[in-house]
């Protein structure tokens, strides 16, 4: 069972390794977002402070969805996906070895790239911290629930505003108490933990329905 | 106009705040029935011609 | 399933008995809108409480609550039949589910109105990031959604499943969206508490505010009914019953 697992992230990986554009089209849209507020409400450091925990989990929540639409689309084009469906693997897991993939590839490098983003909104250094740990927990949440709507429009026209008007309402709850840790991180540095295991949370739990709902979202679009 | 009217036109000064969210009720409400009628009519207008015709109507999701 | 409510489930016997159904239900909620505002109009004081009153703009309650009970039931009622859609497998209760979907649109983006339009006068703002505020205009985003996925899709089997799967996603995702913005600190969470209760409204008030929402029930059946009889037609118009029908009425 996990081979089936480990061989679908690492043929994910290894195309889009092959496709390296893709990939970093995502983040550089996540720093161009992020570098164009400061531009837009000004550059004085206390206004920035109370801005940048937001502005950042929203640019990693457009940047998410955007890479979202490609999740199951060249599969999709290609028919491997319809073989996909019709091997007697589990269809949970191969999906959420593809939901696996698409976090490592986008998810991961905006964790990676947060103490960069924190500096430019001149967060302090366990705000940065805290900002990191956040995104680890949250980041493969917006992964899992946005699967399931790239599932669901799968091939439609337009397919990539109709996702964003889906899936980012159920955005929400990692949106509030993502930015939320972030904002008491540079007030009081042990309040945090709540909103870590709450992050937390959403994450055991998505990790177990998300892909179920994915996989069903999957059969619906395919048959 | 009698004074009654008027009292319960201006409603204690807040006429246009009261009158504001029952007149959107209205227009949505009753817009709501017309388009309905309307679409019903256009519907049964387009199926009956397409079955005088004696061509299946051929896909349905086209019309709604 | 029993072999009355299988048949009630084919779109051909459902499609007359929904005919005869609507004009009862306009005639109740025509009824119960008529007597509740009469009553909220004219047999409720015109002011309300003491130090901080409400003023003539209070009246907005036999509109708002109704419309936001509503807004919130209509979307579990859609989700239900969504539900015994994913699970039966009957045309018919997806053809409710897209049928609601409308309605219960039309009626949260009323209880946003006249939320703000009863804001304004007494607290100030038409809009406030309100928890209750902010969860009705979600509930807002999720009906444009499941309503934006059904009419993305062109075939009508999978418009059908993909919008049902979407909308009982969003019925999971509800309490945690609502309770998120409920309480974005967790560290006060006790804090949270009813604002109001029913108990203390006054007693003609709570007899309008109820009659007013049975209105709107009323009239939610009325036009589903209606928009559920157009779905019918056009998708089972290559059918002989539609067929007939369809000649039918045209000629009457």
């Amino acid at each position: 069972m996990f081979k089936v697992f480990w061989s679908v992230l690492h043929r994910d990986l290894l195309l889009a390794m092959r496709r390296r554009t893709d990939v970093l089209t995502t983040l550089f849209f996540f720093l161009i977002v992020v570098s164009l507020f400061p531009l837009g409400v000004g550059t004085e450091t206390a206004v920035l402070r109370i801005l940048g925990p937001g502005v950042v989990w929203v640019a990693a929540l457009l940047a998410s969805m955007l890479a979202l639409e490609r999740l199951f689309a060249a599969d999709f084009e290609d028919g491997t996906l319809e073989q996909l469906l019709l091997t007697d693997q589990p269809l949970v897991l191969l999906v959420l070895a593809k939901i696996t993939a698409h976090w490592l590839l986008t998810g991961l490098p905006l964790v990676l790239m947060a103490p960069l983003v924190g500096m430019q909104y001149h967060l302090t250094d366990p705000a940065i911290g805290i900002m990191m740990a956040a995104l680890l927990l949250g980041t493969p949440v917006l992964s899992l629930i946005g699967a399931i709507g790239a599932a669901l429009t799968l091939g439609l026209r337009g397919g990539g505003i109709l996702l964003s008007l889906l899936i980012l309402p159920l955005y929400i709850p990692v949106l509030v108490y993502g930015a939320g840790a972030v904002e008491l991180a540079a007030v009081e540095l042990t309040a945090t933990r709540p909103y870590l295991m709450l992050l937390a949370a959403f994450l055991l739990s998505s990790l177990i329905l998300a892909p179920l709902a994915s996989a069903a979202a999957l059969r619906i679009s395919i048959e | 106009m009698n004074e009654g009217l008027m009292h319960f036109l201006s409603q204690g000064g807040y006429a246009q705040f009261v009158w504001g969210a029952y007149g959107m009720a209205l227009l949505l409400l009753v817009g709501e029935v017309i388009g309905l009628r309307r679409r019903r009519r256009t519907i049964l207008a387009r199926l009956s011609r397409l079955l005088r015709l004696g061509t299946p109507p051929d896909n349905p999701r086209d019309h709604e | 399933m029993s072999s009355a409510w299988s048949k009630f489930a084919s779109p051909s016997t459902f499609y007359p008995l929904a005919g005869r159904m609507i004009p009862v239900f306009w005639v109740l909620a025509a009824g119960s809108l008529l007597v509740g505002l009469y009553w909220g109009f004219f047999e409720t004081p015109d002011q309300l409480g003491g130090s901080n009153a409400q003023k003539g703009y209070y009246r907005i309650i036999f509109l708002h609550v109704g419309a936001a009970w509503m807004s919130m039931w209509l979307y579990a009622v859609m989700v239900g039949w969504a539900a015994v859609g994913l699970v039966f497998n009957t045309r018919l209760s997806y053809m409710m589910a897209n049928a609601i979907a409308p309605t219960g649109a039309i009626f949260t983006f009323l209880a946003l109105w006249s939320g703000s339009f009863w804001g304004r006068p007494s607290w100030g703002t038409y809009w406030d990031w309100d928890p209750r505020l902010t969860s009705e205009l979600i509930l807002f985003f999720l009906y444009i959604g499941y309503i934006a996925l059904h009419s993305a899709i062109d075939d009508a089997r999978r418009a059908d499943r993909a919008a049902a799967l979407l909308a009982i996603v969003g019925l999971v995702m509800v309490p945690v969206i609502f309770w998120s913005i409920n309480c974005p600190d967790p560290n006060q969470c006790a804090a949270l508490h009813q604002r109001s209760g029913l108990g203390k409204v006054d007693g003609n008030i709570l007899f309008a505010m109820l009659t007013t929402t049975l209105g709107f029930w009323m009239y939610s059946f009325a036009t589903t009914l209606m928009r559920v009889r157009t779905i019918i037609l056009t998708r089972e118009a290559q059918t002989t019953w539609a067929a007939e029908t369809i000649r039918a009425e045209v000629r009457s």
